[in-house]
């Protein structure tokens, strides 16, 4: 029952707080990447702080994994989708959210990511030809 | 221990694929292919850009003069490149695509059109490509999943497509892999559209 109330919480904060001025993410202390909500599993998640300015309108949402949850970097991904670390540069998308803007703050729950994608698609006209994108690809519930 | 088992799966794995795929099945009419002389696989074709090749020539089996060859029994395909035209072999794909050598031990599956259209080649290390077919590589690794996945996605270029003749063989060879494919992946089978009679599949 705590798990499903903090489950509820957590993403109703999410869907909530996308719609103000600025949203900061953090998770057990770090700040992430935005897009790295749609990579964590809920059920990680043990704990949920949500904090709001009541002059900027500014929020912050804080979220703790147990001990037990494995979360991935950014780094740890590429390792494990035997991605050499010099694709760090390129730019990245994911199935939910395009353009990361600061991919190397992303975080994942280790079953949330099922495929990783290096694609040459339908660049040419925007960066010449075989500039890559890397996609990261989610698991679809 | 998931560790271990990855390391004997990625040693072992290339000749247990082949066993279990290319003992020469009854929807196996793959043609032996040569570019520049040079033996590649069969699945290179799907891969070659049109622009690249100056000479496509293909050997009819009836035609065959080799013997004792299992391959030369769906015919030749001699493919000559144009000067200056390069191919990529698998690590320099590997390479250009900035994965780590180790994915060269991992299946090849060559995928070119619907969610049916993938192949294993025969023989991966003789696999050769035109860095323009090229659209993506993936990695497929799913939670659980011990195994990893490497697929290889054809650019299809529907409309940048010359008909010239070389294309149109190009087209009428793909579409042997195509038929192979939906066979041995019958789950995803295509739409037809039409009248029945055309049997036109798209």
């Amino acid at each position: 029952m705590k798990k499903l109330l903090t489950l509820v919480v957590f993403l109703g904060a999410c869907v909530h707080l996308m719609a103000q001025e600025t949203t900061a993410y953090f998770l057990n202390g770090r700040e992430i990447a935005p897009a790295s909500i749609y990579f964590l599993n809920p059920t990680d998640i043990d704990s949920v702080k949500v904090y709001v300015s009541q002059l900027s309108g500014d929020s912050s949402i804080i979220a703790y994994t147990g001990k037990e949850h494995k979360i991935l970097t950014y780094d740890e991904v590429l390792e494990h989708f035997f991605i050499k670390q010099s694709a760090i540069s390129l730019p990245v998308n994911t199935t939910y959210y395009s353009g990361v803007e600061d991919p190397e703050n992303l975080v994942f729950s280790i079953d949330m990511i099922s495929s990783v994608q290096i694609t040459t698609d339908n660049l040419e006209e925007k960066r010449g030809f075989l500039d890559t994108d890397l996609v990261l690809l989610g698991t679809v519930f | 221990m998931n560790k271990i088992l990855l390391a004997i799966y990625l040693i072992f794995f290339p000749g247990a694929s082949l066993l279990a795929q290319f003992s020469m099945d009854s929807l196996y009419k793959r043609p032996h292919v040569t570019i520049d002389g040079q033996q590649v696989d069969a699945l290179s074709l799907l891969l070659l850009d049109q622009a690249q090749i100056a000479t496509l020539e293909v050997v009819s089996p009836e035609n065959e003069v080799g013997v004792g060859r299992e391959d030369l029994e769906f015919g030749t395909v001699e493919v000559t490149l144009k000067d200056g035209a390069k191919l990529l072999n698998l690590p320099e794909l590997l390479k250009l695509y900035q994965l780590k050598a180790t994915v060269a031990q991992l299946p090849v599956v060559v995928a070119f059109g619907f969610s049916s259209d993938k192949l294993f080649p025969k023989d991966q290390q003789i696999l050769a490509f035109s860095e323009r077919k090229v659209r993506s590589v993936v990695i497929e690794r799913k939670f659980g999943q011990l195994l990893p996945q490497f697929s290889v996605t054809k650019r299809q270029d529907y409309h940048n497509d010359s008909k010239t003749p070389i294309g149109l063989q190009l087209d009428s060879l793909n579409h042997l892999f195509q038929e192979e494919a939906r066979k041995r992946n019958p789950a995803d089978t295509g739409v037809t559209f039409g009248r029945k009679e055309t049997n036109l599949e798209y």
